[in-house]
């Protein structure tokens, strides 16, 4: 809400669209760990340029155009943020498996149980505090169990920048689909 | 879909028509459309003191709920020292406020949610959750009387039994609009 400028270029309606709390990217593709004990993409997103860092538009008389400032140039809409949510399942035996959850460079690390065939649910925020440092938390649920949240004020990607957005699972074993991601979704927080 | 009004009128030319824009246009589409109304993103923790702290606070502009069924999300995380004492965290919406009692002995990261309805111009239901390391706190509920017209804050507070500062630190905290 509120806070993007919404200018009136060729396309208002892309621009209003990209400024609404929506979901921004999706996937139900369901894809598993490999049959190796590499850390393996699950799911990925790739975040276009300045996705928690809106450029300041303006409006040239002259031209009839939308200019917008340079990448990285300001705007300042500390506390853009997204929300990253997954969910999948993971299979019955002693293996250790580990959900990853990634916002460019940033990552949380969580060990879900082993020894149990259960669905698993994962969140992750991360928010925009300037246009290289975010903060950001994460919160998994396998089962019946809450495995701790982790937060972190150390993200330092630059939102100028293109980034990734992905879920990876590894597990100690070659053994495949010990972690499965049957689906993932980006939502915008504006 | 957003119930943005329809523009009347004839623009004379492009300045008066920026002007429309940005003032009907513009205006009409950030007030109706969900999502971030703020966030307060600087750590903050109980001071060394017994009292309830203020840990984060976010202003409301009068009738953000102007319609039943409008509603706002509080999420707040943060982190709790490791000692016995006694750890309150709670999350308000004007004088509605839910009250979790966090885990003593944990130096453990904790997250919390309250969503809040409106109901009428003075009434709000709400409730929320929160969890503490793997401890998922039992959820609350509330009812809300204040009026919505009026300037209200939302805020985060953090207090302990013992005189310890950062006992309940939230690192940040952010308000939706569900609408």
């Amino acid at each position: 809400m509120g806070y993007n400028p919404i200018p009136y270029d060729q396309d208002p309606a892309q621009w209003i669209n990209s400024c609404i709390n929506c979901i921004a990217f999706s996937s139900v593709a369901a894809k598993g760990n490999g049959a190796d004990t590499t850390e393996d993409i699950l799911q990925t997103f790739t975040l276009p340029a300045n996705f928690l860092n809106w450029p300041t538009l303006q409006f040239n008389q002259a031209t009839g155009q939308v200019i917008g400032l340079p990448i990285g140039v300001v705007n300042s809409i500390a506390g853009t943020g997204l929300r990253m949510k997954a969910w999948g399942v993971t299979a019955n035996n002693a293996d250790t498996k580990t959900l990853k959850l990634y916002h460019g460079a940033l990552s949380f690390s969580f060990a879900l149980n082993t020894n149990t065939a259960a669905a698993w649910i994962a969140e992750m925020i991360v928010m925009r505090a300037s246009a290289t440092t975010q903060i950001a938390m994460a919160s998994v649920q396998h089962a019946t169990t809450l495995i701790a949240p982790q937060q972190s004020t150390s993200g330092s990607d630059t939102l100028a920048n293109s980034l990734v957005a992905k879920i990876t699972g590894q597990a100690s074993a070659s053994n495949a689909n010990d972690i499965v991601c049957n689906g993932a979704i980006v939502e915008l927080i504006t | 879909m957003l119930p943005i009004p329809l523009i009347s009128g004839v623009p004379q030319d492009v300045a008066q028509m920026i002007n429309i824009l940005n003032t009907s246009l513009i205006q009409a589409i950030n007030s109706q459309a969900p999502g971030l109304v703020g966030a307060a993103l600087t750590s903050t923790g109980n001071g060394a003191d017994t009292t309830e702290d203020v840990l984060q606070t976010l202003s409301l502009t009068p009738n953000l709920l102007n319609v039943n069924g409008k509603g706002l999300r509080l999420k707040a995380f943060g982190n709790t020292a490791n000692n016995t004492d006694t750890k309150t965290l709670k999350l308000y919406h004007g004088t509605t406020v839910l009250s979790f009692t966090l885990n003593a002995s944990s130096g453990a990261n904790w997250y919390a949610e309250m969503s809040i309805f409106r109901t009428g111009a003075a009434t709000q239901v709400a409730a929320g959750i929160a969890m503490h390391g793997t401890t998922l706190i039992t959820p609350a509920a509330a009812s809300g009387t204040d009026t919505l017209s009026g300037q209200l804050t939302a805020k985060v507070t953090g207090q302990a039994s013992v005189a310890n500062a950062n006992d309940i630190v939230c690192t940040l905290a952010y308000l939706e609009i569900i609408q």
